[in-house]
């Protein structure tokens, strides 16, 4: 798999994972494929993962609506425990609250972006942030297709700042909460899932944008955040 | 929050070829934009709003940056706070962004309910959500009982007479239970009853001689909190300051006097007083007025003939000594309350002194007591006999804040017959039943009793109740007696709550809503009051809500009533959309969030719609009316109710009071019986003529003392925004802002002389017990408590409200433990309210 298949299974992977954090909807999974999706692009790039995104497609299969609902609920919405908090600043932060700077931060990184959020949630809830991480790979892939290197360095160094500063720190408790606050399989697998993916994903090993890149790329190795 | 594009899932292909034009991803949770990324600090704008955090009701600004809100102030125009917050102020922006707010409608999917059982709430639309609740009253409606239907309201704004008035009304319910008993209708009591005014009084600071401060601390609650903040340092250099409080608070932390009054005594303690002013003849004369011949004939236990005194602006002063004072000599006031006769004495001739500015700032600690009605009386009498009352450097009335008024006759328009007959049947909360005087205003079951609902609920008296809705409200932890609302909240088939978290109250809700923060996130408006002027403040949302939440008030009934037109009952909409047409073009709302503007127009009209002078400040329309978010009155004329203007039956300030016995005669005459038995069934030991005048009524424990020895003291924290703060890590941080008080943790404040006797060390886990409940907390040695009683602030002991205020939601574990829980169900009947003070719990305390 060359780089820029690899970077767009990377998008299209982040993409998918984003989709199992909205409300559950299986009915729609199941027409789009999703799981079976999210196990083809595992196969391709993160073969570490393809037995939690298979975990993921028969947990799907084996639980009512009411059950993943409740469960989802639970994790993600409260309304009492709130058991893995979507949102970055309460992890980031010192006080536990939504709407804190690094919120702030990434409203800023997603305008220079040219996006801005579209769904009633605060702007570092998991699903917008591992959606703008995916839209950025995917902006990657164009950019490599159409061998644009300042454009490719650019995005490497965006990607690098979000990753870095503003997801990556927050995912190891977020996942650990997950696997603690649940015992629904499918998004205990998810929790696995995801975190394998993040795994191998790399880290743009760039600072500033150099803008010069001649087409030699330099990759930090798998970041275990 | 749904996956709202399908083409979200699909995945994007490479193609291989470079020159292919590439196909961007499909967006789920963005949009594009132009908006520019900002580096450096952002601009950002202050926009009033009101602050309901405590009773104060302060009008504030709210610094908004890039849509966030990131700091408070008070607003710029108040003569009140001149700009400035308490605590509470900065402390709300923790709440507005709250991680365990509620976020979407939810259903509960377990039909079971209690405590400790999950309702495993799942997220439903708001049509679901609203569907069903409209199916369930129309149920009602169609077994012809819809008066099975109840509202319960807890922290308003004044637009509430749209949920809480025109909707029951309408639909055909007479249950509108407020929350307002839980707070200070026997404080209430105590003035009307006296001067004939049924609300808090305003208190001049910038004038007083003599500041008494009677069960409550005004630089930390009640109802002018950062006025009482500024002025308090300059009033203690100015005039004296005497606090009457059964534990030390910051007021009397730093004031002249503290009198450690015995929990439930104050009555004694306030006609021992009054004792020495009358014996030592110097009581405010041009007030209270004079014996006809100058000669003092007030003398210890000695009756005195009422026809040697001419009385001025008061009435039945004689009659009262006879009746209640005479014997209640300070030596016998220092046995009964715990404090000295030195001090009585001390504090009545200093008051006496400074007469007539003298302030007497009556609290809920000396009124809300299973027996409380009559000791707010005996201390509110205080401000008559110092001529203290409605005069300057004294307890005021208020400034008029013409407002228009909810329309009632056309209101009853829009109800059918059905409407109308069930509309007047009996409440749930039983006022005005026998031994539930209630007499608000008066009226034998004027007043609520919003405690007592819980009974009504449970023993199916008058009927049943088979859907509530309950919004910004939280019986099940700020009632005192929390097990018997737990018990009745599981007893109702249907319940919906409106709520920003879910709560103590949402465990037992089939439908809990979410909605909007009121400080940040409302349209609404209050009136309220301080140094002097009254004010009309606006709710307003500053910031864009960040989850889809909706305005309790006004959005509910709005989008709840279109679902009734869809069934066949339009009366709620046309009467919501008639009755509030905007003022200025006459239109009618078409939606939910017009309504909500076009509700708030209608009231503040007067204010700016130029057509009469309001009496206050000049506004230019309701645009300025927003920007500049309120409205001054002009200064409160001293002495308006002097002349015989008070709203008494006499028009003078009563000292026996006439409006009290025609209130008393007219329920026992309901109920055929005499005043004597109205007293004895209210648990009160009142009879004969001493039901008429302020007196001393011993408090009433609930257990025996044998085995519970400690009488307990419940007070507010400084930081606690009503019981809703406590999701705050700020909270628990700055706890220690609270004499006696030491963060992270639930403080049972305990003199060290009994802890000694217990083998209780400072920081030690205690276990605290009474016939109501029992739960752990942490035991501090204080000597701000005397020995015998104990203390903790209400405000800890969630078992839900989010994963910070309860310690273990899924084993229905508190943190700390709830005040309420400790202190038993119990009410004052007279004026039906909660009865948390004056010493009703008595507790044992072991190491745990």
């Amino acid at each position: 798999m060359n780089e820029i298949e690899t970077k767009l299974q990377q998008s299209n992977g982040l993409r998918l994972l984003a989709a199992c954090f909205y409300e559950p909807d299986p009915t729609l999974f199941e027409e789009e494929k999703m799981c079976r999706n999210i196990s083809a692009i595992c196969a391709d790039i993160c073969p570490q993962a393809c037995a939690a995104a298979s975990d993921m497609y028969l947990a799907l299969q084996n639980s009512s609506l009411q059950d993943l609902q409740i469960a989802h609920a639970e994790l993600f919405l409260g309304p009492f425990e709130l058991k893995a908090s979507p949102y970055g600043s309460t992890y980031l932060e010192k006080a536990r609250r939504i709407m804190g700077d690094s919120t702030m931060q990434v409203v800023q990184l997603y305008r220079k972006a040219g996006l801005e959020v579209d769904i009633k949630e605060p702007p570092d809830h998991i699903v917008i942030e591992l959606e703008f991480l995916s839209y950025l790979f995917a902006l990657e892939t164009e950019a490599l297709q159409n061998s644009e290197s300042t454009q490719v360095a650019k995005l490497r160094a965006e990607q690098k700042v979000f990753q870095e500063r503003y997801l990556l720190p927050w995912m190891p408790e977020f996942i650990e909460n997950m696997k603690k606050g649940t015992e629904n399989n499918f998004y205990l697998a998810l929790a696995d899932c995801l975190e394998k993916f993040l795994c191998q994903l790399t880290v743009p090993d760039q600072s500033i944008p150099t803008y010069e890149c001649n087409g030699t790329q330099k990759y930090a190795a798998a970041t275990a955040y | 929050m749904k996956i709202k594009r399908r083409d979200f899932l699909k995945l994007s292909a490479a193609t291989g070829a470079a020159a292919t034009v590439f196909k961007k991803p499909v967006l789920n949770a963005f949009a594009e934009t132009k908006k520019k990324s900002v580096l450096g600090e952002r601009e950002g704008k202050w926009k009033p709003s009101t602050c309901q955090g405590c009773t104060t009701w302060c009008p504030v600004e709210i610094f908004v940056q890039d849509g966030r809100a990131v700091k408070v102030r008070g607003n710029r125009y108040s003569k009140q706070n001149d700009g400035k917050v308490c605590p509470r102020g900065h402390l709300s922006l923790q709440q507005v962004y709250d991680p365990d707010r509620l976020k979407v409608p939810m259903k509960r999917t377990n039909p079971q309910k209690g405590r400790g059982i999950d309702p495993q709430f799942v997220p439903i639309s708001w049509d679901e959500a609203l569907n069903t609740i409209a199916d369930k009253m129309m149920e009602l409606r169609h077994a012809g009982e819809p008066e099975k239907f109840a509202l319960m309201r807890g922290r308003y704004t004044y637009l509430r007479d749209i949920i809480y008035d025109v909707m029951p009304k309408v639909f055909g319910s007479p249950n509108n239970i407020s929350h307002s008993s839980t707070c200070a209708e026997a404080e209430k009591f105590g003035s009307f009853y006296t001067e004939g005014y049924w609300a808090y009084r305003d208190y001049d600071l910038d004038k007083t001689k003599y500041l008494l401060v009677w069960g409550c601390d005004p630089v930390s609650s009640n109802r002018m909190v950062p006025a009482s903040i500024k002025k308090l340092g300059d009033v203690i250099d100015r005039a004296t300051v005497a606090v009457v409080d059964p534990k030390m608070n910051n007021t009397s932390a730093k004031a002249h006097e503290w009198l450690p009054v015995l929990p439930g005594t104050d009555g004694a303690l306030a006609l021992g007083i009054a004792h020495v002013m009358l014996t030592e003849g110097i009581w405010y004369k041009d007030f209270v007025g004079d014996f006809k011949d100058g000669k003092n004939r007030f003398k210890a236990a000695q009756e005195v003939d009422e026809t040697t005194f001419q009385e001025k602006e008061s009435h039945g002063v004689v009659k009262w000594w006879n009746i209640a004072v005479k014997d209640m000599t300070p030596q016998k006031a220092a046995e009964l309350s715990g404090v000295s006769f030195d001090q009585i004495v001390r504090v009545a001739k200093g008051m006496a002194k400074a007469a007539p500015n003298v302030c007497v700032w009556m609290g809920p600690g000396c009124a809300m007591h299973v027996r409380g009605g009559y000791s707010a009386m005996a201390v509110h009498a205080l401000a008559g006999l110092t001529g203290g009352t409605d005069n300057e450097g004294g307890s005021l009335q208020t400034a008029k804040i013409p407002v228009n008024k909810l329309d009632k006759d056309l209101l009853k328009t829009f109800q059918d017959d059905l409407a109308k007959k069930h509309s007047k049947m009996k409440k749930i909360d039983q006022r005005g039943y026998l031994n539930l005087p209630a007499i608000s205003k008066g009226k034998s079951g004027g007043g609520v009793a919003t405690n007592n609902a819980a009974n009504g609920i449970l023993n199916k008296d008058p009927y049943e109740i088979k859907m509530l809705v309950g919004y910004m409200n939280n019986f099940a932890f700020s009632c005192n007696g929390t097990e018997r609302w737990e018990k009745a909240l599981s007893s109702v088939p249907f319940i919906v709550h409106l709520t920003t978290n879910a709560s103590e109250f949402t465990q037992f809700a089939d439908i809990v809503l979410p909605c909007v923060v009121n400080k940040y996130e409302k349209y609404g408006f209050v009136k309220t009051k301080a140094n002097r002027y009254a004010t009309c403040t606006l709710l307003q949302p500053v910031i864009e809500p960040v989850w889809d939440v909706i305005t309790d008030e006004t959005e509910f009934p709005f989008l709840l009533s279109e679902k009734l037109k869809e069934r066949g009952f339009p009366n709620l909409y046309d009467a919501l959309t008639t009755m509030y047409a905007d003022p200025e073009t006459g239109r009618k709302a078409k939606n939910a969030k017009e309504f909500t503007e076009y509700a708030l127009k209608y009231y503040t009209a007067p204010l700016w719609d130029g057509k009469k002078d309001s009496h206050g400040d000049k506004i230019n329309g309701w645009e300025d009316m927003k920007n500049r978010g309120m409205w001054n009155s002009e200064a409160y004329k001293y002495k308006s109710h002097w002349g015989g203007k008070y709203k008494t039956k006499t028009g003078k300030f009563e000292f026996y009071s006439e409006t009290l016995k025609k209130a008393l005669g007219g329920h026992a005459e309901k109920h055929n019986v005499d005043i004597d038995k109205v007293l004895e069934e209210s648990n009160y030991t009142a009879r004969g003529e001493m039901a008429f005048v302020p007196h001393y009524e011993p408090p009433h424990r609930n257990g025996d003392m044998k085995k519970y020895p400690f009488v307990f003291i419940d007070y507010k924290s400084r930081l606690n925004r009503e019981g809703r703060s406590q999701n705050c890590p700020w909270y628990y941080e700055f706890k220690h802002v609270d004499p006696g008080d030491v963060s992270h943790q639930d403080s049972l404040k305990i003199n060290p002389v009994d802890a000694q006797k217990l083998g209780i060390k400072d920081g030690d886990k205690v276990r605290i017990s009474s016939i109501g409940g029992s739960g752990e907390c942490v035991a501090h040695l204080w000597e701000g408590v005397r020995p015998g009683t104990v203390a903790k602030a209400y405000g800890q002991g969630h078992w839900a409200y989010g994963r910070t205020a309860a310690a273990d939601y899924a084993k229905a574990k508190e943190r700390g433990i709830n005040n309420n829980t400790i202190i038993p169900w119990d009410i004052d009947r007279l004026s039906g309210s909660n009865a948390r003070n004056g010493g009703q719990a008595v507790v044992k305390i072991e190491k745990v």
